[in-house]
């Protein structure tokens, strides 16, 4: 008897310490992940919660978001229909000339929102990397395109005069356009 | 109120195609679950009617185009109804079983309406406007077809003609039958997206871990991450990224329930979600390549080479398919990325420093991912110290985009590599958000004596 329970002593021990310790892991995992997890919401909740109820539903309209985006840059209300309307009146052979500031986004963002909506006519970007379009432009021949618009870029002044689209957007027509 | 039924005429229409798809699928599975044959309908869905559209758009267009693939819908629902109903599968609601169970599937639900909700209240962003609404609006104008000059036109470059379709024709899907450019109504797809992304994350925690706890916990949390839910780059705005994670992890999730269960739904599945990838952009041909790779990895132990070999097949056909379009087009060519050489990986080498800095500052933005990164770092360790093949795959599909994505910065052709970086790593690293959840919930329910 007294050696059977020799034998069994330890791994009895064993088993138990075996047990304790696969507890104490689990515990340690439950710990981590809950405190793992409540850091994650701590971060999260201040930055998701105030997003989610900023801005207003609608307005449900067909063109809402170039719309938007026009109003925001240039300052014109329907930009999608009333751009469009605009640039129709020009010829309708050669590219659209559309002068954008390098490394300005809010300028080259203009110029492709341009681009979008004067579909389906050509378009050329051409980015100024110089406060002036003076060298960049030299080299055009007006008869080979339809109209140049300057996207918060003053455009030359022996280009003639240009018509102001919106607050930061200017058209050149060619004299050919009338 | 025209708009209205036009966009519901839209919805069914997928859903229709994807059901179909899914029961041609899943026909012999006898038990269909039917949150998950949903969520498998709006994905195959859109995969079917943005494929069909640009196939049947090279021949016929205006009015044709619609009916022909309204009438392949309609085909393809009709045809898994038949096969469902002969070889008389089931279909099945699971319901949450406990307290805890409804709490948390009630919270899911909350923050699906959430999403459409704050989706209704922002406009696409910049890139949801001008990579990818700009193709659809241009096709719609063009009785559904992008015109060749589009294609070719170097103004137009900008909006990258040469990405691919499966999201703008989707969007022009649903102008089709709106008959109008409608940009408020368009943006009710990603929120779907969220939805069938949260819903399946849930469903694979679920049957890979046997418990439904961990999937829901972490379905719920999915939410939180604040570049998916509060950044210009997440959900709301109209940007593909969130709809490619989403496909990722339904690819990556069949892989693994394939690997458990050897089935036929499972490594169709798996195909039907990696032939997606490459079609919704550009990148998706890495996470591609990739889930090619795990899937060979996976099936060498099953002796199963053949399945997965079948598997990539669809995808291989997509890539060259939409490759040789591009080429046809006259494709202007993008200038984002130059060609990856040798001399060029070796000339900009010194950018490695560089690229690990915004790298790790990025990942530790809590603006945008809170600690998330943090989480899926504990759980990839969770998954590496398991010793199991399946769980090893888990970890590296998580981290091999990670890394590989940055790398792909060595050859950058912008002036400032580090702001393209800047501009573009957070939401390249969206791609892997679900399935590192998944590597959370698996993590959770590690069994006792594998928690080393």
């Amino acid at each position: 008897m007294s050696n059977l329970l020799d034998d069994q002593t330890p791994v009895g021990c064993n088993v138990s310490r075996k047990l304790t310790h696969m507890q104490l892991r689990l515990y340690i995992h439950i710990g981590l992940w809950c405190a793992l997890f409540a850091v994650f919401l701590a971060f999260a909740i201040p930055i998701v919660g105030p997003a989610l109820v900023e801005n207003q539903i609608g307005p449900a309209e067909v063109n809402r978001s170039i719309d938007a985006y026009i109003l925001a840059l240039t300052g014109i209300e329907h930009g999608s229909e009333k751009l469009p309307d605009v640039f129709s009146r020009l010829p309708k052979a050669g590219p659209l000339i559309i002068v954008v500031r390098k490394d300005d986004s809010q300028s080259e963002f203009l110029g492709m929102m341009i681009g979008y909506v004067s579909w389906p006519r050509e378009i050329k970007l051409i980015k100024l990397a110089t406060p002036t379009a003076e060298k960049e432009l030299a080299g055009i021949n007006p008869d080979s395109i339809s109209g140049l618009v300057f996207c918060l870029v003053d455009p030359p002044a022996w280009l003639g005069k240009p018509i102001r689209l919106g607050s930061s957007i200017f058209l050149v027509p060619l004299p050919k356009t009338g | 109120m025209m708009t209205l039924l036009g966009l519901s005429a839209a919805y069914v229409t997928i859903l229709f195609a994807g059901f179909g798809i899914t029961l041609l699928m899943f026909a012999k599975a006898g038990r269909l679950n039917l949150v998950e044959c949903s969520c498998l309908s709006w994905l195959l869905g859109i995969g079917a009617v943005s494929l069909l559209v640009w196939l049947c758009g090279t021949f016929c267009s205006g009015l044709l185009l619609q009916a022909v693939v309204a009438i392949a819908c309609l085909a393809l629902g009709i045809s898994g109804w038949t096969i469902k109903r002969k070889l008389g599968s089931k279909f099945t609601l699971p319901l949450p079983r406990n307290l805890i169970e409804w709490l948390l599937t009630s919270l899911l639900l909350v923050e699906i309406t959430v999403f459409f909700y704050v989706s209704f209240k922002h406009t696409l962003g910049w890139d949801g406007l001008l990579n990818w609404e700009i193709k659809a609006r241009y096709a719609f104008l063009n009785g559904g077809v992008i015109p060749g000059s589009y294609y070719s036109n170097p103004g137009r470059a900008f909006s990258h003609p040469e990405y691919p379709l499966a999201i703008p024709f989707t969007e022009l899907w649903l102008y089709l039958w709106m008959a109008e450019p409608h940009q408020f109504w368009v943006k009710t797809i990603f929120p779907l997206f969220y939805a069938a992304g949260a819903l399946l994350l849930a469903l694979f925690v679920t049957r890979l871990s046997t418990k439904r706890w961990p999937g829901l916990i972490v379905a719920t949390l999915l939410a939180f991450v604040p570049f998916l839910s509060a950044s210009p780059g997440g959900i709301t705005v109209g940007y593909v990224d969130f709809p490619m994670s989403v496909f990722y992890l339904a690819a990556l999730g069949y892989l693994l329930c394939w690997y458990r269960e050897d089935t036929v739904s499972n490594i169709s599945m798996f195909a039907g979600c990696l032939a997606l990838l490459p079609w919704i952009k550009s990148e998706g041909l890495i996470l591609w390549v990739l889930l090619v790779f795990f899937g060979l990895c996976l099936s060498l132990p099953k002796h199963r080479t053949r399945q997965v070999t079948l598997a990539l097949l669809p995808g291989l056909f997509i890539v060259v398919g939409w490759r040789l379009y591009l080429r046809l087009m006259h494709t202007f060519p993008h200038s984002d990325f130059a060609h990856p050489s040798f001399s060029l990986l070796h000339q900009n080498f010194g950018r490695l420093a560089d690229i690990g800095r915004v790298f790790s500052e990025d990942v530790s933005t809590p603006v945008y991912w809170s600690i998330f990164w943090l989480l899926a770092a504990v759980a990839i360790g969770y998954a590496l110290a398991a010793r199991k093949l399946e769980k090893v795959i888990l970890a590296m599909a998580v981290l091999l985009p990670i890394v590989l994505y940055p790398l792909a910065y060595v050859f950058s052709t912008w002036p400032s590599y580090t702001a393209h970086m800047t501009s573009s790593l957070p939401r390249l690293l969206l791609h892997v958000v679900p399935a590192g959840w998944l590597a959370i919930g698996l993590a959770l329910t590690q069994p006792k004596g594998q928690v080393r």
